[in-house]
């Protein structure tokens, strides 16, 4: 368990929109690798370890190597150890910070090697028969990963999620239509939760769009069309495959995949790992 | 000038410190306590989602749970109620000296002048105490709210997971109502399952957290441990898999 000082002012006046003037919260770990980085690397051998076994996995580098490549890492770490020192701030623990260090030598090396990672099979390979001999590491890493990337939408992701329930016929709730318009009228919102508050899969997509769009536009407070919000759609669902694709070396996530995941995410138990 | 800005690059991106700090805040379910640039600018640049994903699969195995601290993060319902009770004592003290420098000001000025002005006094100085008294806890007060508040947010993640179920379960008859409001303590789960089987209930507040277990058996389980005002999701689950998901609120 890791306890840190703190001073009790500072901890009452913090503003949720400002970090604290002085860094006075300081991170034990952090408090050793001032003193002897070697220490506070010994101690996170595991983590340098389980950091290169998950690239290994993901294909960057082979199984053989894992010995070069955590020395690898290692000399890296002390080779930067007065970097590390000027640039951590004390705002993220330093163990997640050390860990995006390490992740990013890993990085490195892998360009360094030029070694091309091992395609992962794409998800909408799986049908779904929980008797198949099936890539679990796949579909356990895409379920985490795209339930890590959703809260990274921020402000958009409850436009997000009404959109993506549309595109896949999902009922919306009032959650989602308030979390989305906070000022919807109860006449809108009843009208939406009519149309849209159960399954709707004899819709099709033209008078989906057509019905919501002068939804969209009151909600917004700008002039946007069915094109508009299609392509805003199709836009996200790319973003979130890049960023797949980017996390999981050599994956190939693509439009059909990560509509997968959100059926999956609407209804969890869809994808059996 | 908000000191966010340490957490970017020359660029304006997010540096492996704004990075890692997000990675913190979806491991610890606090998304939401980040700064408002951080989240906004994540929000709007799929270069740093992949930088924050990256991380996140690296470290998505690391157990966090046994956190109590973070340096920027407040982590959960026990630590939102040491800050509100520290703030009434930092209140408490401000309204100290408050009283303190009206007694001194009362004892200087009864010292100087007659008695129908002294009296005078007194009563100015009560009315400036029972101020001096009552702003302090305006402050404590408004913090508190806040923070209450913040235990009826929902979760994005959550709700999309209530009244959802199994193909292999038929769950009906389900208490608490989903939705409904509840007292803090004697909360009984009931439900008719088919097949009818043992099960177990996960109570989980809205950051997740799980806040009760119960062990596996029939239905009713009453919920033994008392709950704080807010929103909770629970979930009953035959060990692999979560059958129902529900939410109530307590008041």
């Amino acid at each position: 368990m890791v306890r840190l000082k703190k001073p009790l002012v500072r901890r009452i006046m913090r503003n949720s929109h400002n970090l604290p003037e002085m860094q006075q919260l300081t991170d034990p770990d952090f408090d050793l690798f001032l003193r002897d980085p070697h220490a506070v690397l010994l101690k996170y051998q595991n983590l340098v370890e389980v950091i290169v076994v998950n690239c290994i996995q993901s294909g960057m580098f082979p199984l053989e190597q894992k010995r070069d490549i955590i020395q690898s890492v290692n000399l890296h770490l002390l080779e930067k150890t007065d970097a590390i020192k000027e640039q951590y701030g004390g705002t993220s623990l330093f163990r997640t910070y050390l860990s995006a260090i390490i992740r990013n030598t890993c990085l490195i090396l892998c360009a360094q090697v030029g070694r091309r990672p091992i395609p992962v099979r794409a998800l909408t390979e799986y049908d779904g028969d929980p008797a198949e001999p099936v890539d679990r590491y796949s579909i356990q890493l895409a379920r985490r990963l795209f339930r890590a990337i959703l809260p990274q939408f921020g402000r958009h992701l409850p436009k997000l999620i009404i959109c993506m329930k549309l595109r896949l016929r999902k009922g919306l709730t009032e959650e989602d239509i308030r979390a989305w318009w906070p000022r919807c009228s109860p006449r809108d919102l009843g009208r939406l939760l009519e149309k849209f508050g159960n399954e709707y899969q004899n819709v099709n997509e033209k008078q989906v769009y057509a019905f919501v769009s002068p939804f969209f536009i009151a909600a917004e407070g700008k002039v946007t069309g069915e094109a508009a919000i299609r392509k805003w759609t199709v836009l996200q669902l790319e973003h979130i495959a890049d960023v797949l694709n980017s996390a999981i070396p050599g994956s190939d996530f693509d439009i059909q995949s990560v509509e997968l995941l959100f059926e999956d995410y609407f209804f969890p138990f869809l994808l059996r790992e | 000038m908000s000191n966010t800005k340490r957490l970017f690059t020359d660029i304006g991106h997010l540096n492996d410190e704004g990075v890692a700090l997000f990675v913190d805040a979806l491991k610890l379910h606090t998304v939401a306590q980040l700064p408002a640039d951080v989240r906004d600018h994540v929000a709007d640049c799929t270069d740093c989602k992949k930088n924050i994903t990256g991380v996140f699969a690296v470290v998505r195995n690391e157990d966090y749970s046994l956190l109590s601290q973070h340096p920027y993060l407040i982590l959960n319902r026990t630590a939102r109620r040491r800050a509100a009770g520290a703030t009434w004592r930092i209140a408490a003290a401000i309204g100290g000296v408050a009283l303190a420098s009206a007694l001194i000001y009362y004892l200087v000025a009864r010292n100087s002048e007659g008695n129908i002005r002294q009296s005078e006094h007194v009563t100015q100085e009560s009315a400036r105490e029972s101020v001096a008294v009552a702003a302090p806890e305006l402050a404590p007060q408004a913090a508190h709210t806040e923070q209450y508040a913040a235990a009826f947010t929902p979760s994005p993640e959550y709700e999309s997971l209530v009244e959802t179920g199994t193909r292999s379960f038929s769950i009906s008859e389900v208490r608490p109502a989903n939705g409904s409001t509840n007292q803090g303590i004697g909360i009984v789960f009931s439900w008719k399952a088919s097949p009818q089987k043992a099960l177990q209930v996960v109570v989980m507040d809205n950051t997740g957290a799980e806040v009760w277990v119960s062990t596996r058996s029939l239905p009713p389980i009453a919920g033994v441990r008392k709950l704080m005002g807010g929103l909770y999701y629970w979930k009953l689950t035959d060990g692999e898999e979560a059958v129902h998901v529900g939410k109530f609120t307590v008041r």
